[in-house]
């Protein structure tokens, strides 16, 4: 069987894993709906059948495709069986029909964005794994989880590789081994597969699910710009996980952004999903989940469905993930310690490198302005939006997300064990790709709300008319 | 003749800012989404240049070249034949971050661990001095002679 087809069959049992955890979260599969559940369906089931990986790799159960795939469909269908009765959860506010200026429009641009999905794809497969942390860090750990099975071989445990930090999470390194069982043998440059295909099925998604609340059209535009960002397609080749871990959490706090405005149980649980893996991607991704929880409940102050089971149901899914691995690596060890964060309760520390915030603010800015500038005027325009609309519920949630992770990122920084300017010249730019593609992604969704909430709230229309239809000289 | 109140003054106003926000957010986005696809072509058809002249898939062999001297690197990479397939981990020197954290690193066992079809594995020494230029091209000679035969 040739790699192509070996990768083609682990990709159609994935997205088959997928649709079925999409259809236990509630979204209809079928009508208007299909769209939106087959472009969710890749990522959501690379996300479920790689922490299947980690789990059964941590139980030193393997990590292979026989055991992972059908542990994985299993648990999907077991999902279903559970919530067989009850109703479907369908979320967005657009019609399903459309014209067919509109419908043409949408499909000319998804054909753009299948050309350039193609092309990324085939400079992906053969780029040679030569970065650094890509290589030495990523490209390891996805070798001795094909070699080895299980994350207690010497790469995890033994003290020469503890540089190479075995603390770090392995979703994208066990869905790496995953492929490379699939097609028998270790390649370094098909490793690049997975963050490929979490590129371009990452964009797919984001039109998916905008394409319920903004014109379709238009999120197909989003979802082209999001593909062809270079910062994203640089990372990618490079093997590093941040484009993978930036698209899980934009997909997420989009998701959050819909069930705020339209509540139903299917956003919510899909966003869970996302955010609830992103801590399985990288450290950082439990930042961007907490910041997001943070905002959540900022966000729903007094409306009472904060204290619902739905919600907390969706917070211990969202958190488990994460504290569950670093419960794991902690018991495990040996864990590389970059990050001293005993350290920001002392005082005397703190005073004596509070310099740092300053610097990693300054740094983390220049990267945005040079990578996603874009997303900055965006913001400012989604500002201007919450003082003209008034502040909802997804501004507020947006505007504390952002204020949440970065703050975040920052305390990271200043709990840095590395010296700080080396740190922050080699990762500030790339801390930043989750905020600067969850402004691309969430301000279509909070213009075109915006829009729909000044004509609902303001009172000229029904003024206009008193006047017209009062007899002159009476007003 | 009625004269807007001043509340329809601030809703026309808001409606006006919302209708540029809009505006604003489509332009940018399609911007967006063209100048990616332009930048996208491009920087594609760089790697594409690059990759189909040196780097083919399928070559049975692998070259690890190990080390700090971006000269060094460079003029090695000269000696490797088209054909061939090599990974080259270099030019750290000027990353201080690096120079930290490759005091650090056994490099024979993250070769070994990662490069299994790995023919020469040219590194660090065991002090961790930087090999040079005359080391590198020894063993690359050497390589290049075994494999011719």
């Amino acid at each position: 069987m040739s790699d192509l087809l070996a990768l083609l069959l682990l990709l159609l049992a994935v997205t088959v894993v997928g649709l079925l955890v999409i259809r236990a979260c509630g979204l209809p599969l079928g009508r208007g709906w299909t769209p939106t559940a087959l472009s969710l369906a890749v990522p959501v089931g690379l996300l479920i059948t790689g922490g299947v990986a980690t789990l059964t790799a941590a139980l030193r159960l393997g990590a292979g495709v026989v055991l992972v795939v059908p542990v994985s469909a299993a648990i999907a269908l077991g999902l279903v069986l559970r919530r067989r009765r009850c109703a479907p959860a369908p979320f967005g506010c657009r019609p399903m029909t459309q014209s067919g200026l509109a419908r043409a429009l949408e499909l000319g641009t998804l054909a753009a964005f299948a050309l350039v999905a193609l092309r990324t794809m085939r400079v992906l497969v053969v780029t040679p794994l030569a970065d650094w942390d890509g290589w030495a860090i990523w490209g390891l750990h996805a070798r001795a989880l094909d070699e080895k099975g299980d994350l207690w071989a010497p790469v995890f445990r033994d003290p020469v590789y503890l540089e190479h930090h075995s603390e770090y999470p392995v979703l994208t390194p066990a869905l790496q081994a995953l492929a490379t069982d699939a097609i028998g043998q270790f390649d370094t440059e098909l490793l690049h597969v997975v963050p490929g295909v979490f590129l371009i099925a990452g964009s797919l998604a984001i039109w998916g699910v905008l394409r319920t609340t903004i014109p379709p059209w238009f999120a197909a535009v989003v979802a082209l710009a999001v593909l062809g960002s270079e910062p994203l397609l640089a990372n990618a080749t490079a093997n590093y996980a941040d484009a993978t871990l930036a698209l899980v959490v934009a997909l997420g706090v989009l998701l959050l952004c819909v069930w705020l405005e339209w509540p139903s149980s299917s956003a919510l649980a899909l966003g869970s999903v996302f955010l609830g893996s992103a801590g399985l991607i990288k450290a950082e991704g439990l930042v961007f989940t907490v910041a997001s929880l943070v905002a959540l409940v900022v966000a729903l102050h007094g409306t009472g469905r904060v204290a619902s089971r739905q919600f907390l149901s969706a917070c211990s899914w969202m958190c488990a993930p994460a504290l569950a691995w670093n419960v794991f690596t902690a018991v495990r060890g040996p864990r590389t310690e970059s990050y001293d964060f005993g350290a920001l309760v002392d005082p005397g520390y703190l005073a004596e490198e509070a310099f740092r915030v300053g610097r990693a603010i300054d740094r983390m800015i220049v990267g945005l302005t040079l990578d996603w500038g874009f997303s900055v005027v965006l913001l400012v325009v989604v500002g201007a939006l919450a003082v003209a609309v008034g502040a909802y519920r997804a501004t507020v949630f947006l505007a504390v997300w952002l204020l949440g992770s970065w703050t975040g990122l920052v305390l990271a920084y200043l709990a840095s064990n590395l010296e700080i300017d080396a740190h922050l010249a080699t990762s500030a730019r790339r801390v930043v790709f989750g905020a600067g593609l969850t402004i691309l992604v969430v301000a279509p969704l909070l213009a075109a709300q915006a829009w729909a909430r000044i004509h609902a709230l303001d009172p000229v229309p029904a003024a206009t008319a008193r006047r017209r239809a009062a007899p002159p000289g009476t007003a | 003749m009625n004269e807007p109140s001043s509340t329809d003054r601030l809703v026309r106003a808001r409606r006006l800012i919302v209708l540029v926000a809009l505006i604003l957010v489509c332009g940018l986005c399609v911007a967006a989404a063209l100048g990616a696809v332009v930048r996208s072509a491009n920087s594609v058809s760089q790697r594409e240049r690059l990759l189909d002249g040196s780097l083919p898939r399928g070559t049975d062999s692998v070259l690890l070249l190990l080390g700090e001297h971006a000269e060094a690197v460079e003029r090695f990479g000269a000696l490797i034949e088209p054909d061939e397939r090599f990974v080259v981990v270099g030019d750290r020197a000027r990353n201080p971050l690096y120079r930290q954290l490759t005091r650090y690193y056994f490099f024979p066992a993250l070769a070994a661990a990662t490069t299994r079809d790995a023919d020469v594995v040219i590194g660090f020494e065991q002090d961790r001095t930087p090999v040079g230029f005359e080391q590198i091209a020894s063993v690359g000679a050497a390589w290049l002679a075994r494999r011719a035969r």
